[in-house]
């Protein structure tokens, strides 16, 4: 049994009381990632793990047009995190899914998760799916010799972890701390982000070329929409034929097309949950290019998304007394 | 034929080769590392080549594939007027180039990729032409990444299948062994004007590279065995199986755009005022949208479908056409999954659910 | 090296009849293939690869028969962005056109025998083209029936020509019309002027006795009605997934064989010639060794009926 003993009891508990009808959770892998994993009998919640490796968003199996392939999943228990739990207040403001059909485990006092690219870079002989526990600003891990690594947590932890400041349950119907403190990273500061900073310095000309360097690359294999679990529209514009909005040809003009469009599409829903970035498997910076949206959406209209799950979606608030864009661009 | 070089004359040896042949090479990017034009890249120092070239360790994030089997080719050109088009001339076929540093993976992947482009109306011409125009200089994998299994799938580190040179590291120096006919008119152009640092190679040198290519065939992390799949898969269409298989699927195409034997395209055409063009572009099987025919009928819409049918066509339907899956074991899939999924795993649980049957 | 496979000719579009309006309408094309200075050679039941170019291509089968004397004729449902785009286009524009491509119905194997015709809506064009094969050499077929039908009269396409042959009795012909009954009745009455409502369970004496030819009912009730004997027959039915499905059933429980029922099947085509992938039943692609199959084929074929 990979979970602990309470956790355990009370999953098995659900199945049990016919509270829900499956449990998602992440199971180890073979690599160093961690696998979500649809748990339809209480037997099967043996599996699950807490390791800080298991680090995919597991929504996007709430949201998926797979999910909505298969009601008989729902009413649903999922293992979030604070950032999880942020981005489901975000699917049941906007009316993704109901309240009643998702049941939240709430892991609480989230000391981060590790980014599988990270490791491997720090560690490039690490095989399977190691021992891997948070101490304090340290990350242990038990390699296969059964040699302990010791490593700094902020060098290896998701860079969404690095900007986090949702590091409890928004809400949460049973709460499961994560570790006995809570010992959170500093987060980098929403005002002060380096990353944002260095990008609004340019001229845009340089800027232009910053992002030109990093598009060129995409190979728009869908991985970062499809990872999202806020992209969950029945039609996506994204590979709509008629009208055709963006052409699937890979390069400079279409790739910035796609992207823009994605990101137009997630302003003020957006929760920063890094997913996209995470997914990308040509390492695009699409986690900046979110934070600087949602920095944008902050300014502008004060908004912060999935704060609260009856809270409005901002995209549907209309007021006519509202100054904040319009005052921004009469400047 | 076989020459000896030194490697700290490498740089040397590819400006050389850079002079009859447009030189392309495995390069260390943000993304994990792709082929680039050796021209377009500004390397002097050896430290920078050895720290920007990917000759060693793990291979380029993405394979060698995207340089014949481009992710936006031009099938031919047009001119529109109103209720009419005329077709342009072709422009000449690509000029001679060299791919420096392919992995034997990538090499046999163009294999699987040669019988796929071809029907009964003849083969794709854009492929073929630069199948025709790129010399594949291999090298061999002395440190095998985390997820390889190519020695599972009738591969090997040194595996030169498909390639014309290929390197072995020896430590010091690269053994460099012409495989192709073409391989071996380019290795003795390059002795002609290499002299000074390209040597002939002796029968110790031969032996160390046996060593070396032996010792790397030990440090291939993962096997298994895909004897049985054959077998199997003849029967294993309607089984349960592939409903359990892979429900972490998020079902982008990141396993397929990164697969070097994965050959699935699109057509479009592209249009700038009255000029156009027909490209052909990647897709993948693992998207939904793939399948969707114009009606909203859509043969393959669950995600375990679209998986059956990859697997299928890695292990069953498809292949080299020498006896081999048209998986090569590069373990890019495996590695870059954004869900974790394992396709050496997904081996063994179809194996084990269905073999015994 | 092959030439360019995805090269294509220029196709003047000689005449353009409306089959049908609505929200999906259909439209037959007359071509005047530029390159082909003799007749475009096919096979009734082979495919083209139509372009307008700027918007792509589309796949689909020949609706005219294959005798010399015929002009190359295509019949295309508005759908996806090609289609539209072909459907804007007026006579005297151009298309680009290759083929032909796919197996095409085998004529050849089925001389002497009685064959069954039986369409459902814009899935008649390749029938069509196989029925006027058969009307230029009649006497090298047995009997013929053929079994045409569409949701409404307004939907059914080639009607002047199924007309004339309701004239002239060159064929056992069965139109039908899918008409929704109420209760008391059809729905409306002045629509199915002419369509007789009929004893589905005795629709055969029903026609000898009154002569008919337009029924109303789905096309498999109407064969099950009628049921053929399958004695030295050949079956061959294109239409809509749902309809060769109900089709086969029923054309199975008349006895008929597995290998004496042939279909045409419909996937997402890009390419047509066997190269992009995505048509696949298992290692069988679809654009090259069908459209045309016969049912014991697809029985071993992965997702024929996907």
């Amino acid at each position: 049994m990979s979970l602990p003993q309470v956790l355990d009891r009370h999953l098995r508990d659900l199945f049990g009381s016919g509270r829900v009808n499956s449990v998602l959770g992440a199971i180890p892998t073979r690599g160093p990632l961690g696998m979500a994993q649809l748990a339809r009998t209480p037997e099967e919640v043996e599996r699950f793990t807490l390791s800080p490796l298991a680090c995919p968003n597991l929504l996007v199996h709430l949201t998926s047009k797979e999910a909505r392939l298969d009601p008989t999943r729902f009413p649903l228990a999922v293992l979030a995190r604070g950032c999880e739990t942020r981005m489901l207040n975000q699917i049941f403001s906007e009316h993704g899914l109901r309240r009643d059909q998702v049941y939240v485990v709430g892991l609480a006092h989230c000391p981060g998760a590790i980014d599988p690219r990270r490791l491997s870079a720090q560690l490039p002989v690490l095989r399977g799916f190691p021992e891997a526990t948070i101490e304090g600003e340290e990350v242990v891990i038990r390699e296969e010799s059964g040699e302990l690594a010791r490593l700094a947590r902020t060098e290896l932890v998701l860079e969404r972890c690095r900007h986090c400041q949702n590091h409890e349950p928004l809400i949460d119907d049973y709460r499961f701390d994560l570790v006995e403190e809570a010992d959170w990273i500093e987060p980098v500061s929403v005002d002060e982000d380096p990353g944002v900073e260095a990008i609004d310095a340019m001229i845009p000309i340089e800027r232009w070329a910053y992002w030109r360097s990093q598009l060129e690359r995409c190979i728009r294999c869908h991985a970062c929409r499809d990872a999202c679990p806020l992209c969950y529209c029945e039609n996506c514009i994204l590979e709509r034929h008629t009208p055709c909005w963006v052409k699937r040809s890979v390069n400079l003009p279409e790739n910035t097309a796609y992207q823009l469009l994605r990101v137009m599409h997630l302003v003020g829903r957006c929760t920063a949950c890094g997913e996209c970035e995470r997914a990308c498997p040509v390492d695009l910076p699409l986690g900046l290019m979110m934070r600087k949206m949602e920095n944008l959406v902050r300014e502008y209209y004060g908004h912060r998304s999935g704060l609260d799950p009856s809270g409005e979606h901002l995209l549907s608030i209309f007021d006519p007394r509202d100054t904040t864009a319009t005052a921004r661009l009469e400047q | 034929m076989r020459m000896l070089q030194a490697k700290h004359d490498i740089p040397k040896l590819l400006e050389l080769m850079d002079q009859d042949r447009e030189l392309f090479v495995p390069v260390r990017d943000e993304g994990g590392g792709r082929f680039a034009r050796w021209s377009d890249l500004d390397l002097s120092v050896n430290e920078d080549i050895e720290n920007t070239l990917m000759l060693a360790g793990e291979a380029t994030r993405r394979p060698a594939k995207d340089q014949l089997f481009a992710e936006t080719a031009t099938l031919f050109r047009f001119r529109l007027e109103q209720g009419d088009f005329h077709l342009e001339e072709p422009p000449p076929g690509p000029s001679p180039r060299v791919l420096f540093g392919v992995r034997p993976c990538d090499g046999r992947g163009f294999q699987v990729i040669d019988t796929l482009l071809v029907g009964p109306h003849g083969g794709d011409t854009a492929y073929q032409q630069a199948r025709e125009a790129n010399l594949l200089v291999g090298v061999g994998c002395k440190t095998p990444g985390p997820d390889c299994f190519c020695t599972s799938v009738g591969g090997d580190p040194h595996s030169s299948d498909g390639l014309d040179v290929l390197l072995t590291d020896l430590g010091d120096a690269f053994l460099l062994e012409s495989i192709t006919e073409p391989g071996r008119d380019w290795l003795s152009g390059l002795q002609k004007h290499g002299v000074g640092f390209l040597h002939d190679a002796g029968k110790r040198d031969a032996e160390r590279a046996r060593v070396a290519q032996h010792e790397a065939r030990q440090r291939v992390p993962r096997q298994v065995d895909t004897s049985r799949l054959p077998k199997i898969l003849e029967r294993s269409f309607n089984s349960d199986v592939w409903a359990t298989v892979a429900p972490a699927c998020i079902g982008c195409g990141a396993c397929t755009f990164l697969c070097p034997t994965c050959r699935c395209f699109d057509i479009q055409d592209l249009v700038q005022g009255s000029r156009g063009a027909r490209v052909r572009v990647w897709d993948s099987c693992m998207f939904r949208e793939y399948t969707q025919e114009a009606s909203g009928h859509n043969p393959r819409i669950r995600r375990a479908q679209r998986w059956r049918n990859r697997f299928y066509d890695k292990f069953h339907w498809s292949g080299d056409g020498r006896g081999n899956p048209a998986c090569v074991g590069c373990g890019r899939c495996i590695t870059h999954c954004p869900s974790g999924i394992d396709l050496v795993e997904m081996i063994e649980r179809v194996t084990s659910a269905e073999g015994g049957a | 090296m092959s030439a360019n496979p995805y090269l294509l000719q220029r196709a003047r579009i000689d005449w353009i009849v409306q089959e049908c309006g609505g929200p999906r309408p259909i439209r037959t094309y007359t071509l005047d293939p530029e390159d082909s200075t003799e007749h475009f050679a096919f096979e009734p039941g082979q495919c083209v690869q139509l372009s307008v170019l700027g918007e792509g291509e589309s796949f689909v089968a020949i609706a005219s028969g294959p005798e010399q004397d015929e002009p190359l004729q295509v019949t295309v449902m508005r759908v996806g962005l090609v289609t539209t785009a072909l459907h804007e286009l007026n006579i005297g524009d151009f298309v680009g056109l290759r083929g032909p491509y796919g197996n095409g119905f085998p004529v050849d194997r089925w001389r002497g025998k009685d064959l069954l015709l039986i369409g459902g809506g814009v899935g008649q064009a390749p029938l069509r083209s196989l029925l006027h094969h058969i009307e230029a050499n009649r006497s090298e077929f047995g009997r013929v029936q053929v079994f045409y039908g569409a949701r409404s009269p307004e939907a059914m396409i080639y009607r002047e020509e199924f007309a004339a042959y309701e004239a002239h009795r060159d064929f056992d012909l069965y139109l039908s019309i899918d008409w929704k009954w109420g209760p008391d009745g059809p729905l409306d009455e002045d629509a199915c002027e002419g369509w007789a409502r009929v004893n589905l369970s005795n629709l055969r004496s029903t026609r000898i006795e009154q002569d008919q030819v337009r029924f109303t009912g789905f096309v498999p009730q109407i064969v099950q009605a009628v049921a053929p004997s399958p004695q030295s027959t050949i079956a061959v039915t294109c239409g809509p997934p749902a309809m060769i499905r109900r089709v086969v059933e029923g054309l199975e429980g008349l006895g008929f064989g597995p290998d004496q029922i042939y279909t045409t099947l419909e996937r997402r085509m890009k390419c047509g010639i066997g190269l992009c992938g995505r048509c696949n039943l298992g290692p069988v692609f679809v654009c090259t060794e069908g459209p045309v199959f016969s049912y014991a084929q697809l029985q071993d074929l992965p997702e024929a009926f996907a």
